[in-house]
């Protein structure tokens, strides 16, 4: 915006903007700064040993390694499937478009722990398909990443090809060329800027894929986010959990600028997609499209359906005995996590990060639409930055850096909801600015006039407007709480512990009846998110901020 | 003149979107050099003839031959038919030269020849040295001669012209007009130009083919459909508003609310022969009319004055070397069930014409070749579809 409001000083923008600092440098750059320290540092001195051996010792080399190149080949399938669906979804009308689309996304927001255990109903060992090849970790691993992140594909590519007018194309075809060179001559260069911003996003999801390849991976696959939390959890080795954090945040920062950079070319292509597309009327076209929708219902809903098969089959018998199981506690272990009590757990920790992340959210949108044009300029990505940091990164800094300094909140249930709401907070920021800033300053000025104070303008012109954003981020923010578990590991201790933790002890511990409870508490965490993401599609009816 | 002789000929072509008929069954022939304007309102089919001669889309029924083949299973890209698009369509990801020189690459032409064709192309449409500009700092006249180039550097045997000029503004369209056919009869290319611009099309055509809802109202030369539009709908998509209901009488007599009229015979002009009493519309051409004193014009024994029009002047403005009169006229017969309320008739007067002054009585001797007579059973169109 290049007018700013005359009628706000600086004053109120301070006061909102002094909760998203407080709050950010806290809890993430106090953190972030503690694992550079703690990286650089053993014992008091400075030291970079930790640092080094992750670039000398051949373990480390292996696992920096298997991370780039399982993130290179999921995204390499993730595009080879989702381009001719995007292709399909950017040039033809078909009934059940927005349907299918919703329904691709659903694997988007379904938390990572029931995507592991959802392909372990599908096709792991004991899954409904399971063959050797099938049931090979790597081949589990890239194919929950595909089911994860194909509707990234499909949404940013889609969206920016249906804006890429029809008759470049057509010219094309009378200047002489064969349909396949108008795809490789003019669609491909065309779209490349879409192509490469998911790639890279897909790229950054898989590199910091934490939850799949811990559940999934088994102990022979470690990507430097599962290390870190070996390192840390396991072997109680900081420094070396720190040095890799500080590894993977490089990376994450580097690939989050690189997708930056592409997106402002794609400009905001997930938002509002409005397909501009010729109806099928060949038969090869019909097929095709037709092939496309049954794809996309048989990929994203085999695994989700697998689940609940295996969630209520006991035995070889409907039963539901795993979800009856779960009010009890059989073994008084100390360390059981009580499914009851997680649900509980999960579900109060959500509405307080609802409440938190909606506050900062909200406050660091009105901070930015208030600032000067150039401040503002700074201030949105530095509040986006807990985006380009990795879940486990953050918890991992969050325990070393609140131990005990400044504030000891180390053994607090509060420390849960606050890591959720760093991650969530971004999403929030991202809905409600632009509903902020489509309020034209004239209305604001009317209401002055008409004699309502900021206080009152606020909360009778303002705040009904953006309403329906705040509600949609917040939601959002509640349905990432609810799922998160690369930073919940490390900050929630066994008696505040939660529906994914439960889900990953569950998966852990041999024998069926975990592995039926896993599948039942994971089918309820599914139902859970997948409504809180129903209720944001019927409500606003886009998808702004998600990407 | 022999069917072979034509180097496109249309036949019968039908085309539906969404179930709704665009093309009701068009036939039409293209000759070898000839520039051609497929001229009518938005929704007339014009585009979508187009694109089905470019083979772009297919038709339901129908034939489309060049040079007497069947082309209608020629896929666009085997056709050598090139199109200039409306919103020119140049490719963002390539410069200048290489969107001149896509079509040459797809014909796989060497390096130098393409060289040398494309150097030629910009200097024909005055862009020489601009080959490695990117089309963003391209101005609106100088992308327009880039896809003219581009659709003409395959050597094309048909080149369609998609409102080439449509997003441009006034100035700059009249003189890349007059380039663009400066160029086009320089390479002798046979073209097919889509307009909705009736000026652009006067001036392009060596032929205009009028379409309307699907069908072609008339092909034929610009002076010819200009002075003998042959229905209602041409008459009034040209601009003629002087339109009166009339009843035929005998002889070449009519009867209209304002007085009698009669038809010369006058060469070139098809006077149709029809019954005695049959009704229709009657088109007074704008510039058939001079202002007359009492005693001056033609008077029919049998009837007295005919070919005159009395009536008040209410507007008279000064246009392009005439005085444009409008006038109301005086109504003759009261008995006529027809009424000839509100009519208002418009006249280019000779700009030595005296006495028109708004508000006084004004004569009016109208030539009997400025006639058109369009009979009842030819109005299928509804009025006021183009009216300005």
């Amino acid at each position: 915006m290049d007018r700013t409001d005359a009628s706000v000083g600086f004053g109120p923008v301070l006061a909102a903007g002094l909760i998203p600092f407080v709050f950010l440098g806290l809890f993430y750059c106090y953190p972030v700064i503690s694992i550079f320290f703690k990286s650089f540092t053993d014992a008091g001195s400075w030291n970079g040993s930790s640092l080094i051996a992750v670039f000398t010792s051949k373990r480390m080399i292996n696992i920096l390694w298997f991370t780039c190149w399982q993130a290179g080949l999921s995204t390499m399938v993730t595009l080879i499937v989702g381009l001719p669906c995007a292709y399909f979804f950017s040039t033809y009308q078909f009934r059940f478009k927005q349907t299918l689309l919703t329904l691709s996304t659903i694997p988007f927001v379904l938390p990572t722990v029931v995507v592991a255990a959802a392909f372990q109903a599908l096709i792991g060992d004991r899954g409904i398909i399971a063959t050797p090849l099938f049931s090979h970790p790597l081949f589990m691993i890239i194919m929950a990443h595909v089911f994860y992140n194909f509707s990234v594909v499909l949404r940013i590519i889609s969206g920016y090809w249906s804006q890429v007018s029809s008759t470049y194309a057509d010219a094309a075809r009378t200047l002489g060329a064969h349909p396949i060179q108008v795809f490789f001559r003019v669609h491909l260069p065309l779209i490349r800027p879409a192509i490469l911003a998911s790639a890279l996003l897909v790229f950054m999801y898989c590199f910091c894929s934490f939850g799949v390849i811990l559940i999934l991976g088994g102990p022979k696959f470690s990507t430097i986010e599962v290390e870190i939390y070996r390192q840390a959890a396991h072997l109680f080795n900081l420094p070396m959990a720190a040095a890799l954090s500080l590894v993977q945040i490089v990376f994450t920062f580097l690939l989050m600028w690189g997708y930056t950079r592409y997106q402002r070319k794609t400009a905001a292509p997930a938002s509002d997609i409005q397909y501009v597309s010729k109806p099928c009327d060949r038969w090869y076209q019909k097929g095709s499209v037709l092939l496309c929708g049954c794809f996309i219902i048989l990929f994203t809903g085999a695994p989700m359906i697998a689940l609940f098969i295996k969630s209520i089959i006991h035995d070889g018998q409907v039963s539901l005995i795993y979800y009856r199981s779960l009010f009890d506690n059989p073994t008084h272990s100390l360390f059981y996590i009580h499914p009851v009590s997680a649900i509980k757990n999960s579900l109060i920790f959500s509405l307080v990060t609802l409440i938190i992340a909606g506050v900062v959210g909200m406050s660091s949108a009105y901070t930015i639409h208030y600032s000067p044009k150039k401040m503002a300029s700074v201030l949105d990505p530095l509040f986006m930055l807990p985006l380009s940091t990795s879940a486990v990164t953050l918890g991992f800094g969050i325990i070393i850096s609140l131990d005990r300094s400044i504030i000891d909140l180390r053994t607090s249930p509060a420390l849960i909801p606050i890591t959720h709401s760093i991650i969530a907070f971004p999403f929030v920021l991202r809905t409600v600015l632009p509903a902020i800033q489509s309020i034209p300053i004239s209305l604001r000025e009317a209401s002055h006039v008409l004699g309502a104070g900021r206080f009152k303008t606020f909360m009778h012109v303002e705040l009904p407007i953006i309403i329906k954003a705040l509600t949609t981020g917040s939601v959002f923010a509640f349905t990432i709480s609810l799922g998160e578990f690369g930073a919940t590991v490390f900050t929630a201790r066994p008696e505040y512990s939660t529906m994914p933790m439960a889900i990953f002890r569950f998966l852990g511990n041999p024998g069926h009846m975990n592995y039926g409870q896993a599948m039942a508490v994971s089918f309820l965490l599914m139902c859970m998110t997948g409504i809180g993401f129903v209720l944001i599609e019927r409500v606003s009816g886009t998808h702004r901020g998600i990407f | 003149m022999k069917t072979s002789s034509y180097e496109l000929e249309i036949v019968e072509l039908k085309k539906r979107i969404d179930k709704a008929p665009v093309l009701s069954g068009i036939s039409l022939q293209v000759k070898k050099g000839e520039c051609l304007c497929l001229l009518g309102s938005s929704g007339c089919g014009k585009t979508t003839l187009l694109r089905l001669v470019a083979g772009l889309d297919s038709p339901e029924s129908g034939d489309i031959r060049f040079r007497g083949k069947s082309i209608l299973t020629t896929p666009a890209h085997r056709r050598n038919f090139t199109m200039m698009f409306q919103d020119f369509a140049l490719f963002p990801h390539r410069d200048v030269f290489s969107n001149i020189s896509f079509g040459l690459e797809m014909k796989q032409w060497t390096r130098q020849r393409m060289i040398t064709k494309v150097d030629q192309m910009l200097e024909l449409v005055g862009l020489s040295g601009f080959g490695h500009r990117s089309i963003d700092e391209l101005s609106g006249g100088e992308r327009q001669r880039v896809a003219l180039a581009r659709a003409l550097a395959p050597e094309p045997d048909c080149i369609l012209l998609d409102e080439p000029l449509g997003s441009l503004d006034r100035i700059l369209k009249e003189r890349l007009l007059e380039d663009i056919m400066h160029i086009l009869k320089q390479v002798e290319t046979t073209a097919i130009f889509v307009t909705h611009d009736q000026a652009e099309a006067f001036y392009a055509a060596d032929r205009i083919c009028l379409l309307n809802q699907g069908r072609v109202e008339q092909v034929d030369t610009p002076t010819s459909l200009y002075y003998f539009p042959k229905t209602l709908y041409a008459a009034r998509f040209l601009g003629f508003k002087n339109k009166i209901p009339y009843r035929y009488l005998s002889d070449h007599h009519i009867d209209t609310c304002i007085g009698r009229f009669v038809q010369n015979e006058s060469p070139g002009h098809q006077r149709q022969e029809m019954v005695p009493g049959s009704k229709g519309e009657l088109i007074i051409l704008p510039d058939a009319a001079m202002n007359v004193t009492e005693s001056e014009g033609f008077v029919d024994e049998n009837a007295g004055p005919v070919n005159r029009i009395f009536g008040i002047v209410r507007q008279v403005s000064f246009k392009d070397g005439y005085h444009q009169v409008e006038v109301i006229p005086q109504c003759r017969d009261k008995q006529d069930a027809r009424s000839c309320d509100d009519l208002i008739l418009w006249f280019n007067l000779p700009k030595e014409s005296r006495g028109l002054v708004p508000g006084t009585e004004i004569r009016l001797q109208v030539d009997p070749s400025g006639l058109r007579l369009f009979q009842e059973k030819r109005q299928q169109i509804p009025l006021g579809v183009n009216d300005v």
